[in-house]
């Protein structure tokens, strides 16, 4: 069966825009970082399908990469949220108003 | 594509040198947490990474790991330009970090591993070293930023900046995997040469991933409109993170920019112009308007660095190889006065925070203000130091490209900036001070200090120095 590169294109480039409104119109810092998370996707998605239909194994290592460096910046952002909840429990984006202009 | 030997390992011997001082730093953090050993430690790495730079250029320019990195003259120049930045910052953070709270030794790490990421980032030819190495300096920044954990002001600042940022890097990758899509190669000079050759310099969907691979360096090295973070990030972190993000990770920013413009999109691409001359007028007209509102002094620097990355991105809109050396010099002298100006504000203590704190501090300061006064000359760009000879440089190259009207505005909002660095200089001698006179600078401060204020003077006067070493990739 053959999948044309239109079709990886379309895939991800949908997943991607999922992605993408829900960091636009999330207020919820956990749940914008899962958009991301989800853009991440779409793109490891469109990389793999890229590779696998040029048969070329490039695509396929940056993926990894991409995997690996998601999982390292979910440690570090949901650190950061622990550290937050600390000093403002229950903290949302709507409340980190103390830095502006 | 030949694979990777172990002489490759001497290519990237800086990385190395800064790599293996942090993982020493990791090994011993909580015997050494309160002691000056953190601070040595790196400040030694780094000369020794200057060094190792030096004896790396000194060879031919080469390839390493299969066509990953390169090791040329550019590389090596931000390459030093970012051990100096390093050193600088560890010096400035002595004074910097007092109280805080923040643990020493794992701050230092920090540093240097996303040093690392810089010093790759600068000698990446191919998208996957272009983003492991941006990566890497982001994540190490997202921590640096909230490193002091019990402060509010930091927390928000680092949740702000790892949203923004982690959103940007996502858009930038995109725009990595459709490059890769169409063009079947991550490596620049495959990217350039599969354009031309498949006629991609019109198609749609090239247009977009460049677009894409844009807005995310555009963020990194925080250019308007994809800004909105650094003052923010900068007003919230500590003032010597905000120094190491203002020098170190900008220069590094705009060396990935400069490559990325120059070797893979290629001079020959209209969109890439359109793209760059708008990031640069945008950045220079928003910084230098928006620096006059500011009071809070950090917030102030973040704005007049918006503006320093729209000037220097005018020197790559020509997209020619003096256009890349005239941004590789101004990203050269920024680095030292941004640093210095960072210094004077991080001896100053919660005096040096406000503007208001600079009321007075020529008859109470002498030596001080006369450094901070430079630091201010060079940022506004007057002559004699190095301040003029980059802004000169950029300007001329975009006149040199066409972009006349852009050239002019540049001159004109160099101008209206100035009136936010002149009113410093007011306020330290015209006015009488109303505070008690400030402590006497630590030694490690004044040094960090001295450095930056003779390479802005030497700059200044004898620019040949530094322009004559600023060779495009």
């Amino acid at each position: 069966m053959t999948i044309s590169m239109n079709t990886i294109l379309g895939l991800s480039a949908l997943l991607f825009g999922i992605g993408m409104f829900g960091f636009l119109a999330r207020r919820n810092i956990i749940l914008m970082f899962i958009s991301v998370e989800v853009m991440l996707n779409a793109v490891n998605l469109s990389l793999v399908g890229f590779s696998w239909h040029m048969e070329d194994p490039r695509g396929q290592v940056l993926a990894l990469f991409v995997i690996a460096v998601a999982a390292a910046e979910a440690g570090i952002g949901l650190g950061l949220v622990i550290a937050l909840n600390r000093n403002k429990p229950g903290a949302g984006v709507g409340d980190l108003t103390e830095l502006k202009w | 594509m030949n694979g990777a030997t172990v002489a490759d390992l001497g290519l990237v011997l800086p990385e190395l040198i800064l790599t293996g001082m942090a993982l020493v730093l990791i090994l011993v953090a909580r015997r050494i947490q309160s002691t000056s050993v953190p601070v040595v430690a790196t400040v030694l790495a780094a000369a020794a990474a200057v060094a190792a730079s030096w004896w790396v250029l000194s060879k031919e320019p080469q390839s390493a790991f299969g066509g990953l990195i390169t090791v040329d003259g550019y590389a090596q120049f931000f390459k030093v330009l970012v051990a100096a930045a390093l050193a600088l910052v560890a010096l400035l953070s002595v004074k910097g970090l007092e109280g805080s709270g923040a643990p020493r030794s794992e701050y230092h790490v920090l540093l240097l591993l996303a040093s690392v990421g810089m010093m790759l980032t600068v000698s990446a030819v191919d998208m996957v070293t272009f983003y492991l190495g941006l990566e890497l300096i982001t994540l190490c920044s997202y921590i640096l930023v909230g490193i002091t954990v019990d402060r509010p002001s930091s927390n928000e600042a680092a949740i702000k900046y790892f949203l923004l940022a982690s959103f940007a890097s996502a858009l930038m990758l995109f725009g990595i995997s459709i490059t890769y899509g169409l063009t079947g190669t991550t490596s620049f000079s495959g990217v350039a040469a599969s354009i031309a050759e498949r006629g991609l310099a019109d198609d749609p969907l090239q247009l977009a991933a460049l677009a894409l691979i844009a807005a995310g360096l555009a963020f990194k090295i925080g250019a308007v409109p994809f800004h909105s973070w650094v003052p923010d990030a900068y007003q919230g972190a500590s003032t010597p993170v905000a120094a190491f993000l203002a020098s170190g990770s900008k220069a590094a920013g705009l060396a990935a920019l400069g490559r990325v413009v120059v070797i893979a999109f290629g001079p020959d691409s209209p969109a890439l112009s359109i793209i760059l001359v708008g990031l640069a007028a945008l950045s220079v007209a928003v910084g230098s308007v928006l620096v006059l509102a500011q009071t809070d002094m950090k917030r102030l620097l973040a704005y007049s660095s918006i503006a320093h990355v729209g000037y220097a991105v005018m020197g790559l809109t020509a997209g020619t190889d003096a256009g890349a050396s005239a941004t590789m010099t101004y990203a050269f002298f920024y680095v030292f006065m941004t640093l210095g100006a960072f210094g004077v504000v991080i001896g100053l203590g919660a005096r040096g925070a406000t503007l208001d704190g600079y009321q007075g501090l020529a008859s109470q300061r002498p030596g001080v203000a006369g450094v901070m006064l430079l630091f201010l000359l060079a940022l506004t760009g007057i002559p004699l130091t190095s301040g003029f000879v980059a802004k000169f440089v950029v300007i001329s190259s975009a006149v040199g490209a066409g972009y006349v009207v852009l050239a002019v505005l540049a001159v004109v909002c160099s101008v209206v900036s100035a009136f936010v660095y002149m009113r410093i200089a007011v306020l330290m001698y015209m006015r009488e001070p109303e505070s008690p006179t400030p402590a006497r600078f630590p030694v490690t401060l004044s040094v960090a200090i001295a450095i930056a204020a003779i390479v802005t003077l030497v700059g200044g006067v004898l620019p040949r120095l530094i322009t004559d070493w600023a060779v495009a990739p």
